[in-house]
């Protein structure tokens, strides 16, 4: 759960998950010597055109996160930028 | 590629490595010993307070952290640090005298040795006040045992040089571990590239005490001057600024501060007290001082980690869920009174639980630290994030 003060632009926040989400995919060495991957599904939600509250905020962020997990998973689902508002 | 293969070619390397990482820290002992026979020779500021007594902190610290194995690299650099203080062969001091020195205070070190090696950290409450007791054992018999030992035996014919010698020890290891620790964690910071957590704030705290802590050092050694009166026992006041700082602001600034108070108070003490100081006083005053230091700083300490442990995540290091619900809370309020919008993002980790059961809840632990990391690269610092 990460909070980004004065975002105004939807874009910047969606630019942010993108480089964010670049970051998790590089792969990570562990001690034992192997490498593994992990990825990361990231839910935007923007105050105030997805709601002014935190409930609403969070339960928003929420449902984009696990949009983008769908869309990942099975591409040509509704993505994080087309989910319907709550 | 078929060299890189070879086990034998690989267990030939590891040796080799072993072997140098092994004799690494022998210069630096020796290295540690000269410097502490340098500043002996430079802080020789009365007879019987002096730096000489460092070598009982270095060899605590050494063997803390070395273990038993290096105890006759110790027995050398002591031995040869003798030879450089008071000259060939040994001036009447024997191999016996730093013998003794090694043993006693490698034993000092040994036992505390478990707590260098298990503890999750270093220095908490009960760790200061075991390092403080085990100093002050290993000094008392260090100064038992320098009685029956040839050359101090003439000279300690009354019990005051003895309890000189106790102070010194004791001043001398309660100073010299903290003081090696602190420096071994700068290496390994700066080695680490770690930047460091400066804020304003926090160093204009760290300045006002270290001023006010100068104040009183110079007050408590110009009033008695001032009034003719013969006493150090003004010198109790320098305690207050020392404790304060500790409380507030921890074992590292508790630590720095006793040791600019202690140093201004006894320099500025010999420049204007007419009356010898007397040594048993000096060194009684820098080991509580610093004593004071750890104790007060390791209780802020414990309490700054069990705040820590409520409030972040200890795997991630990133505020926990509840931490940031406030803060969410709070820009909600910001933004209707018209300030500036803000994002909320929401983030949930892909694949994570096969590399759990695959490689086991370590290697997870470690995908979750990292993951931390990256995370904090990513995002400003303005922005809150949470596990």
């Amino acid at each position: 759960m990460i909070l980004l003060p004065r975002a105004s632009a939807r874009e910047s926040a969606q630019a942010l998950a993108e480089k964010i989400g670049a970051a998790i995919e590089r792969r990570i060495a562990l001690e034992s010597g192997a490498t593994v991957s992990v990825s990361a599904s990231i839910g935007v939600a923007m105050h105030p055109h997805d709601g002014e509250d935190r409930e609403t905020l969070t339960r928003t962020a929420d449902r984009a996160m696990y949009a983008a997990k769908t869309q990942r998973h099975h591409p040509g689902a509704p993505g994080p930028g087309r989910y319907p508002q709550a | 590629m078929t060299a890189l293969t070879n086990p034998s070619f690989r267990l030939a390397h590891l040796h080799w490595r072993r072997l140098l990482a092994a004799m690494l820290p022998v210069p630096v002992i020796v290295l540690a010993y000269w410097v502490a026979n340098h500043l002996a020779a430079v802080f020789e500021i009365t007879t019987y307070v002096s730096a000489a007594y460092l070598p009982a902190g270095v060899t605590v610290a050494v063997t803390m952290m070395l273990g038993a194995g290096y105890l006759p690299v110790i027995y050398l650099a002591i031995c040869s640090m003798a030879v450089l203080i008071y000259g060939l062969p040994f001036a009447g001091f024997g191999y016996i005298d730093p013998l003794r020195e090694t043993l006693v205070y490698g034993l000092g070190g040994l036992a505390l040795r478990p707590i260098w090696r298990h503890a999750s950290r270093l220095v908490t409450l009960k760790t200061a006040t075991i390092f403080l007791l085990v100093a002050l054992a290993a000094s008392a018999v260090s100064a038992l045992l320098i009685q029956h030992i040839p050359p101090f035996q003439g000279l300690l014919a009354n019990g005051e040089t003895a309890i000189v010698f106790l102070g010194g020890d004791f001043a001398g290891v309660v100073m010299g571990v903290p003081a090696i620790l602190m420096l071994r964690e700068l290496v390994t910071k700066i080695a680490r590239r770690e930047r460091p957590n400066l804020s304003w704030d926090r160093l204009g705290r760290d300045l006002v005490y270290t001023l006010v802590a100068t104040g009183t050092a110079l007050a408590a050694a110009w009033l008695p001057a001032a009034l003719q009166l013969d006493t150090q026992s003004m010198a109790l006041l320098i305690f207050l600024p020392i404790i304060l700082a500790g409380l507030s602001n921890g074992i590292r600034i508790g630590f720095l501060v006793a040791s600019i108070a202690c140093l201004v108070y006894l320099h500025a003490s010999v420049a204007w007290t007419a009356h010898p100081i007397q040594p048993i006083a000096i060194q009684m005053i820098f080991a509580v001082s610093v004593a004071v230091a750890l104790l007060s700083g390791a209780a802020h300490d414990d309490r700054l980690f069990a705040w820590e442990q409520a409030t972040y995540d200890l795997l991630t290091g990133l505020p926990n869920r509840r931490m940031l619900e406030d803060r969410l809370d709070q820009e909600c309020l910001r933004a209707e009174r018209g300030d500036q919008n803000f994002a909320l993002l929401y983030l949930d980790l892909d694949g994570f639980k096969p590399v759990n059961d695959r490689f086991g809840h370590r290697a997870g632990d470690q995908v979750l630290f990292e993951t931390g990391i990256r995370l904090k690269q990513q995002v400003r610092a303005s922005a809150a994030m949470s596990s």
